[in-house]
């Protein structure tokens, strides 16, 4: 007789590595506690606070007396300081908050009496594990994407190059794995979360000790990174980052191994704690290495052409797009409500997020005003908000087509919403390359090529696809440079969106009709049923 | 369905399950008696290969508890006495949790949620969160848990502890329920009237050590060699049980007041000769009934600590 048991299927592809019990757990228990929404504020007023000193410590308050050229330079700095600033907050909070997400997931099991339930389920040990670190991948890149207006900050001003902010955070995302790979491999051997947590206190402590210290890290940067490949550049940027996925691996197959069997013993524990000091000293020279390094400052480019007609082109397909993954999803209609096969509340409810609207709105209220001043004063650009409205739409339709796509993708294997997504990023990714070709072969390919060489240098050009964008339109004299803002509002929108449909969703959790109620839903689930 | 052979647990100095040998065929309920500390959990854990054991063999479905885990992990629903629940989870996460973990389908996920709800009288809960549910309810709830991935055979340890009376029946409903659907399971409880008229086999252990396993109508058989028929009369105690010692139907008889006890062979099916005789022989008899050997007796006849 054929059972369930005999139907189950055995799934080897991504499909299995995000069809994740303890990942969908996780973000299930976590999202509904208050407690992420406001530490996630708290973070970010710390970062606020910190990079809102920076500004007005490094602000040129002689900016009258100035020259246009001096002032940009000046403008530069403000970036230059406020990244660097911003990182070191940013990576402090970082290495203790990650090993926290995932320091007591194991022994939280232990501590409730579920860890045998888990056990005598098919549940491997290696996917509780990647679960784990999963769930930490998905909580950091929540705040990656929380954090990133605050840090687009620096765009305003300039004097910081996109690869640069691209490839902090794609270190500090690697450490923070790395040590919360650590946490998993913590908690399977201890039995108590608190005990596993106050390690890992100390280990981040001890870690960020040895990061911060110049000395160390310029040392065992220079011996290990750059006295070994000779300051091969790309080393620089690929070194740290190899590192710590070996050193996460390292941990999460160990953690593996003991999680159900604790007299497992692979390595001595001294080695692991020896080789993750120094790999994660190296960092943070390789970090420091980065911080102390002369930044490229904003030039005077003369005047920079921005395509409107192109973005409004782009903002009405990704808007296309959008509206493609709503069908994708089935509007259906129901007893009461237009239904969207959603579900899963990822987010927080709309009104929830009021409190960060107003904390992003305050944050950029005063930096804004700020460098339209400076701008004016300049008197090389002129700062009109206005202009941004075209790629507001743009960015809008993007994020809010990825948004859905993804979850469309993952939640429902919904294969339409799986191409429009991937139609939409080879879209992303190939109008800078047209753009660039176009560029090359165009009448003014002269200009545009020595527009992009200056360009190149400013922080706000690096970031696709607008910087090919300019070289296009480079023959037209009378538009203003208006990238500043547009790409920090991109910026800002990345991380408002996930907030936005937070709303969205709860709308579509009511309708969710595959595993959800379809109705009456309990009043304390916080799931409204009005639209 | 489960079969042990010489299975064995230490840990340390104290033997926990000492030399078990047990056969439980495909369909029976199988009611695994002890004190506190007999050694039940330790064997059923070892059935559910979450202890390995010391010694001796164990095996599920056909598969060995030690060298097939991942198959006798397919094949059991394990259900332990005590356990807790996630917080901030919905009952219907709560077991798609477990579908998820048991690598059931995700598009028939909603079914099978659905139907164990429905199985488990807990639909109207779907949507609640797990951790306001009652204790009964967490109970059923955490059997649904057990029942999702359809398992042959289920372990359950002491299912039914700490509920009260009405969750209680409730739970033995639908233990009723499953035995009917044809499953296989092993039960355990140190509450005797649980068991009673539920099991078809059982078997008692104590210190570690099985004292008797087999179906509950043999062991019967076994300790007392007859059944007892308790007969109560007006008047003549003494006459009547004259009266009965001399029937070729009663092995033996004991007298206690006005009540005697007649001790006939077990396999004798009609007793209505004996209650012919007493008439005849000119005995009022106000009373004449079977009494019944419960599991309770059998269990402090043949255990030395207590029972609770």
């Amino acid at each position: 007789m054929a059972t369930r048991f005999d139907r189950i299927r055995k799934t080897r592809s991504l499909a299995w590595l995000l069809d994740n019990p303890l990942l969908t757990r996780e973000i299930r228990r976590r999202m509904r506690g208050r407690a992420f929404s406001w530490s996630l504020i708290g973070y970010l007023i710390t970062l606020g606070g910190v990079s809102s000193l920076l500004m007005f410590a490094s602000y040129p308050w002689d900016a009258d007396q100035m020259s246009a050229r001096d002032l940009l330079v000046e403008i530069g700095k403000i970036g230059t300081t406020l990244f660097t600033g911003m990182r070191v907050v940013e990576f402090i909070l970082a290495i203790m908050i990650a090993p926290m997400l995932t320091a007591g997931l194991a022994t939280a099991e232990k501590e409730k009496d579920t860890f045998d339930f888990l056990r005598v389920t098919t549940l491997s040990s290696t996917t509780f594990v990647v679960g784990c670190l999963l769930t930490t991948a998905c909580f950091l890149l929540l705040i990656f994407a929380c954090t990133l207006p605050v840090l687009a900050l620096t765009f305003i001003f300039g004097g910081v190059s996109m690869r640069e902010i691209l490839s902090f955070n794609a270190t500090l995302f690697m450490a923070s794995m790395a040590i919360s790979a650590w946490g998993v491999f913590n908690s399977t051997n201890y039995k108590r979360s608190k005990s596993v947590q106050g390690s890992m206190v100390v280990i981040s402590v001890v870690i960020l000790f040895m990061m911060m210290s110049r000395m160390s890290g310029q040392w065992l940067y220079s011996g290990i990174v750059a006295g070994a490949t000779g300051g091969t550049p790309w080393l620089v940027y690929l070194g740290p980052r190899a590192m710590l996925a070996f050193v996460m691996l390292v941990f999460a197959v160990a953690a593996s191994r003991k999680l159900y069997e604790p007299n497992n013993r692979l390595f001595n524990y001294k080695q692991f704690t020896g080789f993750y000091i120094l790999v994660m000293a190296s960092v943070g020279g390789t970090l420091i290495y980065q911080m102390t390094r002369p930044s490229a400052n904003l030039m005077s480019g003369g005047d920079i052409i921005a395509a409107l007609s192109l973005y409004h082109f782009v903002g009405g397909f990704f808007m296309m797009g959008a509206i493609l993954l709503f069908s994708a999803g089935r509007i259906e209609r129901g007893d009461e409500v237009w239904r969207l096969r959603l579900e899963r509340p990822v987010t927080r409810r709309a009104h929830e997020t009021y409190p960060l609207y107003g904390f992003y709105l305050l944050v950029w209220l005063v930096p804004v005003f700020l460098m339209g001043k400076l701008y004016d004063q300049s008197g090389v650009f002129s700062f009109k908000f206005f202009q941004s409205v075209p790629i507001l739409a743009a960015a809008l339709g993007l994020v809010l087509a990825l948004t859905l796509g993804f979850n469309l993708f993952v939640e429902r294997r919904n294969m339409v919403a799986a191409a429009v997504l991937v139609s939409l990023l080879v879209l992303w990714a190939l109008v800078p390359l047209g753009g660039y070709f176009v560029g090359q072969i165009s009448p003014l390919a002269g200009r545009s090529q020595s527009v992009a060489v200056q360009m190149t240098s400013t922080a706000l050009m690096d970031f696709s696809p607008f910087p090919v964008m300019y070289r296009i339109w480079d023959g037209r004299p009378d538009v203003k440079l208006f990238g500043p803002s547009a790409t920090a509002a991109v910026l800002a929108l990345i991380a408002l969106v996930p907030y936005l449909s937070a709303g969205l969703r709860r709308r579509v959790e009511v309708s969710y009709d595959w595993i959800g109620p379809s109705a009456p839903m309990p009043e304390k689930a916080g799931a409204g049923v009005e639209l | 369905m489960i079969k042990t052979v010489g299975l064995s647990k230490r840990f340390g100095e104290l033997t926990a399950v000492d030399g078990l040998d047990i056969e439980i065929n495909e369909g029976d309920i199988f009611g695994f008696i002890g004190p506190n500390g007999a050694g039940k959990t330790t064997t059923i854990k070892m059935l559910a290969t979450l202890v390995r054991p010391t010694d001796g063999y164990a095996e599920v479905c056909g598969y060995n508890v030690i060298k097939h885990v991942d198959d006798v992990k397919r094949v059991i629903g394990y259900m332990p006495d005590f356990f807790g629940v996630y917080d901030d989870m919905k009952v219907w996460e709560y077991l798609d949790f477990f579908a998820m973990a048991y690598k059931i389908d995700p598009g028939r996920r909603p079914r099978i949620i659905d139907d164990v709800l429905e199985l488990t009288d807990l639909m109207v809960k779907k949507n609640d969160y797990v951790e306001a549910l009652s204790r009964g309810m967490k109970q059923r709830l955490c059997l649904a848990k057990t029942l999702v991935h359809d398992p042959k055979v289920l372990l359950l340890d002491e299912p039914a502890s700490g509920l009260d009376p009405r969750a209680r029946i409730e739970m033995r409903e639908l233990l009723s329920e499953l035995r009917r659907m044809g499953k296989t399971i092993l039960i355990s409880s140190h509450i005797l009237t649980e068991l009673s008229d539920f099991c078809n086999t059982i078997g008692i252990i104590e210190q570690g050590k099985l004292l008797v396993s087999g179906p509950v109508e043999e062991i019967m058989k076994q300790l007392h060699g007859a059944r007892v028929i308790e007969i109560k009369v007006k008047s003549d105690a003494d006459g009547a049980a004259a009266a009965l010692e001399g029937h070729e139907l009663v092995e033996r008889v004991e007298l206690e007041g006005e009540t005697i006890r007649a001790y006939v062979d077990f396999d004798l099916e009609d007793t209505s000769p004996l209650m012919e005789h007493l008439v005849s022989s000119g005995v009022r008899v106000s009373s004449f009934a079977e009494l019944e050997v419960d599991l309770e007796d059998i269990f402090m006849r043949i255990t030395k600590g207590a029972v609770q």
